[in-house]
């Protein structure tokens, strides 16, 4: 998982935005992150639109009517030096203004905006004038009106009822447009969605990488380790991994090292026996007695095998799986066992191929001891290659079939006959299958006999 | 083994003595276990060679430049300079066969005796006629490779890699390469099948020949199995691309060819 990865989008490729909701959407620390998230922009969205829409419907109006009652005084005062009729005064909201002694001649409508601002006018009024009515622009304007008039009636002078007319821009008298506030508010919101996904994969792309890391040294101990970067607390998580991994590692290499000295001291002295044994006189106890020596040697090498595998340090390389599997087969067939090969001329797969060939060979090697022949395939899974080994033998119970990959476990003697295996091959080809990320199952075949399947997934580009 | 150990020992010093006939090949055993010393001299002196001793690596090279074997078998573990620094520094100054004993088993250790040039590598305990058979089969070659230097390769080195049409064989890993650089595995009979023919590139190669080369032993008749071996090699090398699956042409009434020019790099 590269930091390319990480970055790209969660709705960039299908297939990963795929994973990512999948991952958001348990219990996960990508899910209560981006709810957190998404729980911190609703809120702080929320009190933004209130704070606006008071705004809008309460403090707004409030300053507008200070405003316009300001310019009323004003317009009072001139009026009162201007005479009966004319203009009286210019100012910025408002565009004319001017004393009449009739009446509004136009349409008089009353818009409910204008109710909280006429209280509020009427409230700093002080009893000046006793009416407001709101005229509509004549002649009509095409389209919505930008202008309405404002007739206030003056109070006290009864001879002529003289009004004064303000032109305001209609804005003043025009509802605070909440239900668009409202609409940004909650596209904004589901536009915080994806951000908040984004950000929680983002958040936890340093913990996904690590478990990946750990998934890895879980199947192989000898994978690189865990990279000790991101967060501070993912940091120490690793380095307390590595620290874990180094003391696994050596406590294996300690082991491994016993092992071979413990196999090296004792092959010295079979050596000597087998050279001893051939100068015994032929027939007798000779041919018995160089059975024997061979058999611990085997029993020694299959530990040997058994303590090296888990520390896996052999290379990666591109190899062709169908002439290893077709060789190992066609060697049995060499030394007179039923065995075949069926599957693809080519096949190439990257893996350790000493070990994967001990692997194949354990397992091809029980079918002929165990079933009497190996009928061997292999089947190409796009993600993984299947090596499946059938033979014709007895097959073995269902509740013995895992105990098999037990170290030295044995099926007992009448099952399995004289064979003297040391129990151990099953044992390694699992060990090296799942060193490869992959494993060795059992089955029984439909017609009797057992059915060895191998599963070693293919590596991701770029890894090894 | 006392009673065996004296005269042994004592001839391993002075010059071969008088009465062994100076056809019998001399054979170097080097090993720190004095019994499995004395042991393997006794197996080889039964068979037709004649084996000198030495316990490490100091009294190995004096051997060695004193008495001049024809072939070392030389221990893996040894005292003091072990026995895979005594084999390269024997392949620094001469081609002498070399054949590695390890009781380390196969793997990693077998690779690394290969690399340090040796001519074979055989784990103990081993079977004594397999071992002498590899005692053999490293003395012929050494004979044919030396016959073989008008051939172009030069004089006898250690046949590190074969490269012929892109492939490679590695001939001290027993690994074959496709151009693509994927490991073909071969079993040990068409290894050796193409081996022969990298031993003799664009020759025409009599069944019986081949028998010869690959089995060390005269042909029995049965060289139907040469032509199994054949089709065999070349369905694994006709691999991804199919390109190398005609490189082993059949030569009507006269046997096979490998019809491409071969590059050998040698040394250890």
């Amino acid at each position: 998982m590269s930091a390319a990865d990480a970055a790209a989008p969660a709705a960039a490729m299908p297939p990963r935005a795929a994973r990512g909701l999948g991952l958001v959407f348990r219990d996960s620390i990508a899910l209560r992150v981006s709810l957190a998230v998404f729980g911190g922009l609703v809120l702080t969205q929320l009190v933004g639109f209130l704070l606006i829409t008071g705004e809008r419907l309460h403090v707004l109006p409030a300053m507008d009517a200070r405003r316009l009652s300001a310019t009323l005084d004003r317009a009072l005062e001139s009026a009162g030096a201007a005479g009966p009729a004319g203009p009286i005064l210019k100012e910025p909201d408002v565009t004319g203004a001017f004393a009449a002694d009739f009446a509004p001649t136009g349409e008089v409508f009353d818009p409910p905006p204008i109710h909280a601002l006429r209280a509020q006018l009427m409230a700093r009024a002080g009893g000046r004038y006793d009416m407001l009515l709101v005229e509509a622009p004549f002649p009509p304007e095409a389209g919505p009106p930008t202008t309405f008039r404002l007739w206030l009636r003056l109070a006290g002078t009864d001879a002529a009822r003289r009004w004064l007319v303000l032109t305001v821009p209609a804005d003043l008298l025009r509802r605070p447009d909440v239900t668009r506030l409202l609409l940004w508010w909650a596209l904004s919101l589901i536009g915080a969605v994806p951000l908040s996904l984004l950000v929680a994969q983002r958040l936890t792309a340093p913990i996904r990488r690590f478990s990946k890391a750990a998934e890895h040294l879980g199947l192989d101990i000898a994978a690189s380790p865990v990279p000790e970067r991101g967060p501070a607390e993912l940091k120490s998580a690793a380095a307390a991994m590595n620290a874990m991994q180094r003391r696994i590692t050596r406590f294996v290499d300690d082991r491994t090292q016993m092992l071979a000295a413990i196999s090296h001291d004792l092959r010295t002295p079979i050596s000597r026996l087998r050279l001893r044994a051939e100068a015994l006189p032929e027939g007798g106890e000779r041919p018995h007695m160089i059975a024997d020596l061979k058999r611990i040697e085997q029993m020694i090498g299959a530990t040997l095998d058994f303590a090296r595998d888990a520390s896996a340090a052999e290379a990666r390389c591109r190899i062709d799986l169908a002439s290893l599997l077709e060789s190992l087969c066609q060697e049995l067939a060499d030394l007179g066992h039923d065995a075949v090969y069926r599957g693809p001329a080519y096949l190439a797969f990257s893996c350790r191929p000493v070990a994967v060939g001990r692997a194949l060979r354990n397992i091809l090697e029980n079918a002929v001891e165990y079933g009497g022949n190996a009928a061997a395939e292999l089947i190409d899974r796009g993600d993984a290659v299947e090596i499946v080994v059938r033979d014709r033998g007895p097959g073995i119970p269902a509740a013995e079939r895992e105990r098999v990959f037990e170290p030295f476990y044995r099926l007992d003697r009448a099952r399995s006959g004289s064979h003297d295996g040391a129990g151990l091959g099953l044992s390694i080809a699992r060990n090296i299958a799942r060193a490869h990320g992959g494993d060795v199952t059992l089955d029984n075949g439909g017609a009797g006999g057992l059915v060895v399947t191998m599963r070693l997934p293919r590596p991701a580009a770029g890894e090894g | 083994m006392p009673d065996l150990a004296r005269p042994l020992e004592d001839r391993a010093a002075p010059p071969p003595l008088p009465e062994r006939k100076p056809q019998r090949p001399h054979i170097l055993v080097v090993d720190d276990d004095r019994g499995h010393r004395l042991l393997l001299a006794r197996l080889l002196d039964r068979s037709g060679f004649r084996p000198s001793l030495a316990a490490d690596a100091a009294a190995a090279l004096k051997l060695i430049s004193a008495a001049g074997p024809d072939l070392v078998l030389l221990d893996v573990m040894l005292p003091g300079e072990d026995g895979l620094a005594l084999c390269r520094r024997v392949r620094a100054i001469s081609n002498l066969p070399i054949i590695m004993l390890t009781a380390l088993g196969q793997g990693p250790h077998r690779v690394a005796g290969l690399d340090a040039g040796a001519d074979d590598y055989v784990a103990k305990p081993f079977d004594p006629d397999e071992l002498l058979a590899r005692v053999r089969a490293v003395l012929r070659r050494a004979r044919d490779g030396a016959a073989a230097a008008p051939r172009g390769f030069g004089p006898r080195g250690v046949r590190r890699r074969y490269r012929f049409a892109g492939w490679t064989l590695d001939v001290a890993r027993r690994e074959v390469w496709s151009p693509q650089k994927v490991l073909i595995t071969l079993t040990s009979g068409e290894f050796d099948l193409l081996l022969a023919f990298c031993d003799h590139p664009e020759m025409v190669l009599t069944r019986e020949h081949l028998v010869e080369l690959t089995t060390g032993k005269p042909s029995d008749g049965a060289d139907r199995r040469i032509d199994i071996l054949v089709s065999r090699i070349r369905a694994k090398l006709a691999g991804e691309s199919g390109g190398g699956g005609d490189l082993l042409k059949t030569v009507r009434n006269g046997g096979y060819q490998l019809t491409v020019p071969v590059t050998l790099e040698s040394g250890a």
